[in-house]
């Protein structure tokens, strides 16, 4: 496919992704940043773990907030 | 979960609107506080119950009020329409009352975009959002101050009176800040004065009058309940001071020849640190007014004398995400 064809077809792929995301999606922070979801920080400043930032919610820590469930329906 | 939580979650749920999942992968529920890894491949909205089949294959119903409250925050998300302004609303005023308040202040300022008439309910529950922030930093400072945690008292603290500076708690937080902060930060160089008593006099009375100037300064800031101008202009004053401390180690450093490594280290690292926290403080201040670019001026400053400073760094990337949300948004 040449580049022509790939850009557009990127393009709208990533407008895809955006539109999926929920509420809580930000462009992902820099920086390595611990999961603080579930200590009482969390209640008062925002999560920058990247998965938690991006909207999707940190699988690895039962006490992740961000995120929902993927319900298969 | 208490039974006022549940009530919250189960008429949040009744009236949601079913949204299609956003992320597919490994779910993680806990239930009755036992974590349990695996799918939520249904949920039927008449009975309240999941079907779960977990990671070893075992397929569980499991009723949506014996979800622990953040499982039971994330199921109520997955069923809220994102768009819809009173469900957004609904949702918000579920996460205050699971104590989530920023979570909470992030589905306002959705529910404003996607409704702007409705501002005025939105300022309300912004109010209520804000109220029981600063009664929740308060109940924190207070059980730490009760554990002998100074450190963590100061934290709360310093987080009531910069966040929620309005709210009436915040006076009162910032008179106990005099004494927390005087305890914590006066006593830091307390091994090097010690250690180091005569090179101090000889070589550094200068750059010590200058770094004790400097915490002082930062102190007088956060226990000014009148102006935040007045505030910021003495964080100003602290990092000028910083620089000033900074210039006369590295004098007197030269004339030491080696002599006492140790003791410029130390006071180098504490002045920086110092100096990080009074542009964090600046930028904290201009953040909660929506000031954004100011803030990034500041947190900039403080990444030019300490640039992998963790706390610099996260304020950063919350001060480029709130200013994402359009500048006037805002949980506080």
């Amino acid at each position: 496919m040449s580049t022509m064809k790939i850009l557009p077809a990127l393009l709208i792929s990533l407008l895809a992704l955006a539109g999926c995301r929920s509420d809580d999606s930000g462009q992902a922070p820099e920086g390595d940043f611990p999961c603080i979801c579930g200590t009482p920080d969390a209640a008062i400043k925002q999560c920058l773990h990247p998965l938690c930032f991006s909207g999707e919610g940190n699988h690895e820590n039962p006490e992740c907030a961000c995120g929902t469930l993927s319900i298969d329906e | 979960m208490s039974i006022s939580i549940r009530t919250a979650a189960l008429s949040l749920l009744a009236s949601a609107v079913l949204c299609a999942p956003s992320f597919a992968g490994v779910d993680v529920l806990k239930v009755k506080g036992k974590v349990l890894k695996g799918d939520v491949t249904a949920y039927d909205a008449a009975t309240e119950v999941i079907t779960f089949v977990t990671t070893e294959g075992e397929e569980l119903k499991i009723p949506a009020k014996d979800l622990d409250r953040l499982s039971g925050y994330k199921l109520a998300k997955t069923k809220v329409d994102m768009k819809d302004a009173e469900d957004l609303i609904k949702l918000g005023n579920f996460a205050r009352t699971l104590e989530l308040f920023a979570y909470a202040g992030r589905h306002y300022d959705s529910a404003l975009k996607a409704d702007p008439t409705l501002a005025a309910t939105i300022d309300q529950e912004r109010a209520k959002n804000r109220s029981l922030a600063a009664e929740y930093c308060m109940r924190h400072a207070r059980e730490a101050i009760g554990k002998r945690d100074t450190k963590g008292a100061e934290k709360w603290l310093t987080t009531l009176v910069e966040k929620l500076p309005n709210e009436p708690l915040a006076a009162e937080a910032s008179s106990m800040l005099r004494e927390y902060y005087a305890k914590n930060h006066a006593a830091k160089d307390d091994h090097l004065e010690a250690k180091h008593a005569e090179a101090l006099e000889k070589e550094l009375e200068q750059g010590k009058k200058h770094y004790d100037s400097m915490l002082k300064k930062i102190q007088q800031g956060l226990s000014n309940t009148r102006s935040t101008a007045s505030s910021r202009r003495s964080w100003e004053g602290a990092w000028r001071d910083g620089e000033k401390a900074l210039k006369e180690l590295d004098k007197a450093e030269k004339i030491d020849d080696g002599a006492n490594p140790e003791l410029f280290k130390g006071y180098r690292e504490l002045v920086i640190e110092h100096m990080v926290a009074a542009q964090l403080h600046i930028a904290s201040s201009y953040s909660t007014s929506t000031s954004y670019n100011q803030a990034r001026k500041a947190i900039n400053l403080a990444l030019s004398v300490d640039p992998n400073n963790k706390e610099a760094l996260a304020a950063r990337a919350r001060v480029e995400e709130a200013a994402s949300r359009g500048g006037i948004l805002r949980w506080w």
